[in-house]
């Protein structure tokens, strides 16, 4: 993949986290009530039985992870780290991204 | 005329190299070109150094002056204070002295494709006609035609000395004066050979090369440009296109 490619994808992954953590702000702080009951556990319960927040809150998951591995990428771009890093960086990132969804998703 | 201090670092590749004395007789005008040569001349035949035009159009003088990568030809000891310490540049091999190796420079210089590929190759070969430009064509990438292949950006830059493979700042700067101009076909082959991560996105953007060109030109601008046009190569082509036709066959 060329580079111009990964870094549209770093720049498309740090807009769209930037736009959804905005509306997930926005939800949390325009609720009904002080900021305690819009933070306790029944009020984001309820939340998150809408769908659509649902999503969204996965997905900021999906592309902040997506950017911060990007992130580290760079790093060890940065530090001319072995081939062998790279490529465990794709598998950690691969298998921490999953886990963390299918943790969001069970327990949810 | 006043007396200051020559401190040149002398050297081969295989040894650490030291810092010799040199006391010499300067006016406001000698330049570190002028001191080196005298030196050379009067105190130490053995000192090895490049140079050859001494007006600042060659670039074949780059040294480190006082720690800043400079033309010696252009650069006026009267500037300098009561110590002149000379090294080579850094970032590249040694030969002796302060002659630094610049053939690996050279080799990424001619990577990037640094000349014009007209659209029809025997055109190119046997022109029937002028092939002329706006003002507008030729602003695009003037400022970069000035580059005299010196050196001095890729040795101040970070990147370049932490990073072997990066492509460096002048020839990413040849790579953007050639993919911009209008009489160029072949951005795209220009744009994937930079478009990797020793090319353009090596580029942290530190403007060291910037600074110390002696010519004026802006590689930090270049960089950034051809980033722009690697994410937008359709866009890049059709900017770079000629705006007006050919003059006919003369």
């Amino acid at each position: 993949m060329r580079e111009s490619t990964l870094r549209r994808l770093v720049y498309a992954t740090g807009l769209a986290a930037f736009a959804l953590l905005a509306v997930h702000l926005a939800l949390v702080f325009a609720g009904p009530g002080d900021l305690t009951h819009r933070t306790s556990y029944a009020y984001v319960q309820s939340l998150l039985n809408n769908s659509g927040y649902f999503l969204l809150l996965g997905a900021l998951l999906v592309v902040s992870l997506t950017h911060a591995f990007f992130g580290l990428r760079r790093t060890l771009l940065d530090a001319n780290v072995s081939k062998v890093w790279f490529q465990a960086l794709a598998v950690v990132a691969a298998v921490s991204t999953s886990v963390l969804l299918y943790l969001y998703i069970s327990t949810t | 005329m006043r007396t200051v201090q020559f401190q040149i670092r002398r050297s081969r590749p295989s040894d650490g190299g030291e810092f010799r004395q040199y006391p010499l007789e300067v006016d406001r005008y000698t330049t570190v070109l002028e001191g080196l040569l005298t030196i050379r001349e009067q105190q130490d035949p053995g000192l090895a150094l490049r140079y050859s035009c001494r007006m600042g159009m060659c670039g074949s003088c780059g040294m480190r002056i006082n720690g800043r990568p400079a033309l010696a030809c252009l650069t006026r000891v009267s500037t300098l204070g009561e110590k002149v310490v000379v090294e080579p540049m850094r970032g590249f091999g040694l030969v002796k002295d302060l002659v630094p190796e610049l053939a690996p420079f050279f080799a990424k210089y001619g990577s990037v494709q640094p000349t014009l590929h007209a659209p029809d190759p025997v055109e190119q070969e046997h022109p029937t006609s002028a092939f002329r430009q706006t003002p507008a064509e030729v602003g695009r990438y003037l400022q970069f035609n000035y580059c005299i292949q010196c050196g001095l950006c890729a040795s101040a830059c970070p990147i370049s000395a932490s990073d072997e493979q990066f492509i460096g700042p002048a020839a990413l700067t040849v790579a953007y004066r050639y993919t911009s101009d209008s009489r160029d076909a072949s951005a795209p082959l220009r744009l994937s050979i930079v478009d990797t991560k020793h090319g353009v996105w090596g580029c942290r953007v530190a403007g060291s090369c910037s600074y110390v060109c002696p010519k004026g030109v802006d590689p930090s601008l270049a960089i950034q440009k051809l980033k722009g046009m690697t994410l937008r190569p359709t866009r890049a082509v059709a900017e770079a296109a000629p705006t007006s036709p050919r003059d006919g066959p003369a």
